[in-house]
């Protein structure tokens, strides 16, 4: 089966990850850290490639790679790799990768399953600049409530190991709460804002109950709730990365929710 | 009365200013959203529609749910409507209740609270140093430090606080949301949307603002993949019948004029008329001493060749194949080889026969048919009814000929959404207070700084802390107690001491 070359980068990347998660878990077990350095190099590579698979797409559409659910889903993957790299990196916590590592495989799976197309030709609706402006910036916002997930996963099995010293718990909550207050503004001026804008100049309102603005809505609500719970009320630790791990569901149920539910923002 | 009665208002605002009541009322939401959008696109059948839908059944429990309590539309019932008033109460409550607080926050230094300078992160040390106190002001002023001092006899505390503005990130994004809320509500109570379908030539008349938008031409750009690349509408703007402007419109691309906006929206075949259809003459597939056309509907095949009609033998070869004919639109057509010409009557996208003769089913082109006239010179011979889906039964009075329709070229009018949007203004503020608000909230910090000089026997004594702000990352660091500061605290310190020993003990000893 012959696969442009944007594919074949992206599939390599793939398998990177796929690579990365194993040496990551093989740092767990053994408690090295040479594991974790060379997991994290590996990581490295395949966030490299998958740049690559963007920008080679991005060349033959003649467009951002942001019009169809796989070169979304794409997007979002290469946005918490990325994060997870320089996190990782920063702060040497190698087993965050662990957890982070599946989520973006995940999104990688997703993206491998659905058409792969490449339209040069834009359709009329997705020819406006807030293409760019509005999904990537969704995307770079849900790439990093990946992030979050990740890390409530890593807080949550650490809680529940006796001898995890509380100060390694109260700087993954930290990352966590740091990691979600980067994205939820990203989402609030990318995903909400910005395309109300652009759904007002295409197609005559700023919102009209579409499933997929239903969908980020209902992200918002939660994350929103997620920040007043946390400010307000103290809701750190177990409860916190709870709630992380529940808002990165509502975003994957979001994101599949064309495939049942079609809706103007069913692009393939 | 009066106590008790303030005592519920009281109960009220306490109600809606807890962050509980706000958290219920978002959970809420979302539940309402999901299934909002649920009903929306599994039950197309409610309110109304349900009992128009289920005439017989509305005495069943299901149908009468449909009609009685799943709303009509989800998103505008009132359920909706008061979840989306309380959430706006409990924004405007939290709003005032916040106000002067964060007000104050934002624009006050504070003094250092009471034993700030015993707090473990305080870092003191002594020194030869003794800066005055007007240089250390303009390094913090230069770093957009609001600057208070207070000078004692043996001391001088110095309390700075800069991007104080970052307290009002919360309040100015309840103000903006707000805002949104109202300008939602204006624009669905007020707002006025209506799909108008156009033909080239039509044209829509706004009364009020007094305007006419014409069509001149609607068509559809597509790629050599045959790909959709645009829909363009183009229109002449008029007021009063002085042409204001020639544009077009593109889906992206609306035109707005005087509060109203014109957007492409959608288009279709006109099911009532095409732009040209194509007939196919097939005389070849007629059989020797076949007649060729002279026989109207209903009479009896001729036994010899008509006059000027070539029977089988007569046919040149050329003719054995099928013939392809155009026929605009408006336009008398000949037909080759006979003595005809053809012209379009009728078209219905999707014939059906009813009471009142042939009609229109719906306006999907289901089954494509045209009325032909036919005619002989200039007199008409006949009409007959041809059908695309059905090439071997044309049903009338014109001649028999061996022609079916092989393809039509529809005429396409466009759908242009006329549309004002009221609340607007509301919702553009809206957007600007959270967008606001948000980097506020999320990209500034509030950081405050106390520093403390005071003469300890022969040397001075610093005392420093600096809240709000993110520690040294520590590949910053030169030395280890720089990890333990901020950024811009390791500056200061290496501002007071040029000269350079490590001025900060690890460990600090109470005054």
């Amino acid at each position: 089966m012959n696969h442009s070359l944007d594919i074949q980068f992206f599939t390599a990347a793939f398998v990177l990850y796929g690579v990365a998660f194993l040496l990551f878990l093989v740092r767990s077990a053994l408690r090295r850290s040479l594991f974790g350095w060379i997991g994290l190099i590996t990581l490295g590579a395949g966030f490299i490639l998958q740049t690559i698979a963007l920008i080679v797409r991005w060349n033959l559409a003649g467009h951002p790679p942001l019009a169809s659910m796989h070169e979304y889903a794409s997007v979002m993957s290469w946005m918490a790799a990325g994060s997870l790299g320089i996190l990782v990196a920063r702060t040497r916590r190698f087993e965050v990768a662990s957890f982070v590592v599946p989520l973006i495989l995940g999104m990688m799976a997703i993206a491998s399953l659905v058409p792969k197309e490449i339209y040069q030709q834009l359709v009329p609706a997705l020819q406006s600049y807030w293409l760019h402006i509005h999904v990537s910036m969704a995307a770079l916002a849900e790439g990093a409530f990946a992030l979050s997930c990740g890390l409530a996963i890593a807080y949550l099995i650490k809680s529940g190991k006796p001898h995890t010293p509380p100060e390694e718990l109260e700087r993954l909550d930290s990352l966590n709460h740091r990691v979600i207050s980067i994205g939820y503004p990203l989402f609030t001026l990318g995903a909400l804002f910005a395309g109300a804008i652009w759904a007002y100049s295409a197609w005559g309102s700023f919102w009209s109950w579409d499933p997929k603005e239903v969908g980020s809505w209902i992200i918002w609500l939660f994350y929103t709730g997620y920040l007043h719970a946390r400010y307000k009320r103290g809701w750190r630790g177990r409860r916190a990365a709870i709630l992380a791990i529940i808002g990165f569901v509502m975003v994957v149920l979001s994101f599949v929710g064309n495939l049942f539910l079609g809706g103007q923002h069913a692009y393939g | 009365m009066r106590p008790r009665s303030r005592n519920m208002l009281t109960q009220l605002y306490e109600l809606l200013t807890d962050t509980s009541f706000a958290i219920v009322v978002l959970i809420a939401l979302a539940v309402a959203s999901i299934l909002g959008v649920v009903v929306v696109d599994q039950v197309p059948f409610r309110g109304d529609y349900a009992r128009m839908a289920y005439p017989d059944r509305t005495g069943d429990p299901i149908v009468w749910l449909l009609i009685h309590v799943v709303p009509e539309q989800p998103f505008r019932c009132i359920f909706f409507r008061t979840l989306l008033a309380l959430l706006s109460l409990s924004l405007l409550a939290c709003t005032i209740k916040r106000w002067r607080h964060h007000w104050r926050r934002a624009l006050t230094v504070l003094p250092p609270p009471a034993g700030i300078f015993d707090a473990p992160a305080t870092r003191r040390w002594t020194t030869r140093m003794d800066p005055r106190h007007e240089e250390l002001t303009g390094f913090l002023k230069k770093r957009f430090f609001a600057v208070r001092l207070r000078a004692g006899d043996d001391r001088l505390t110095l309390s700075a606080t800069r991007f104080g503005v970052s307290e009002l990130g919360s309040v100015i994004t309840h103000v903006g949301l707000l805002l949104l809320i109202v300008g939602a509500l204006v624009m669905a109570s007020t707002g006025f949307s209506e799909l108008v379908w156009m033909r080239p030539g039509d044209t829509v008349t706004i009364p009020q603002p007094g305007f006419q938008v014409t069509l001149e031409d609607f068509r559809i750009e597509t790629t050599s993949a045959g790909r959709v690349s645009a829909y363009i509408s183009s229109v002449a703007l008029r007021e009063d019948t002085t042409l204001v402007e020639r544009t077009e419109i593109k889906v992206n691309k609306p035109l707005r004029h005087r509060g109203y906006s014109l957007y492409q929206s959608s288009y279709r075949q006109d099911p009532t008329k095409v732009h040209s259809i194509d007939v196919v003459l097939d005389l070849g597939s007629l059989g020797a001493g076949d007649g060729a056309g002279e026989r109207g509907a209903g009479e009896e095949v001729p036994a010899q060749t008509p006059e000027g009609m070539p029977g089988r033998q007569a046919i040149p070869n050329r003719f054995l194949e099928p013939l392809t004919v155009t026929v605009p639109w408006g336009e008398r057509i000949a037909l080759p080889e006979t003595p005809y010409a053809v012209a379009i009557d009728t078209f219905f996208a999707d014939f059906r026969i009813g009471e009142e003769g042939p009609g229109l089913d719906s306006n999907e082109p289901r089954n494509p048919a045209a009325l032909l006239r036919f005619y002989k010179g200039d007199s008409l011979a006949g009409r007959t009814w041809y059908f695309l889906l059905h090439p071997q039964m044309p049903v009338g009075t014109g001649p028999d000929l061996p022609m079916r329709i092989a393809d039509y070229s529809p005429q396409l009018t466009a759908g242009l959404e006329v549309a004002t949007h009221p609340g607007s203004g509301w919702v553009w503020a809206g957007f600007a207070f959270v967008s606001l608000g948000t980097v506020l909230v999320f990209l500034l910090r509030r950081e405050q700084l106390w520093l403390r000089l005071r003469t300890v026997g022969s040397r001075r004594e610093i005392a420093l802390i600096h809240q709000g702000a993110a520690k040294q990352a520590p590949e910053f660091a030169r030395e280890e107690w720089e990890t333990q500061m901020t950024a811009l605290g390791v500056q200061l310190v290496r501002w007071l001491e040029p000269d350079g020993d490590p001025p900060v003990r690890s460990s600090n000893r109470k005054a």
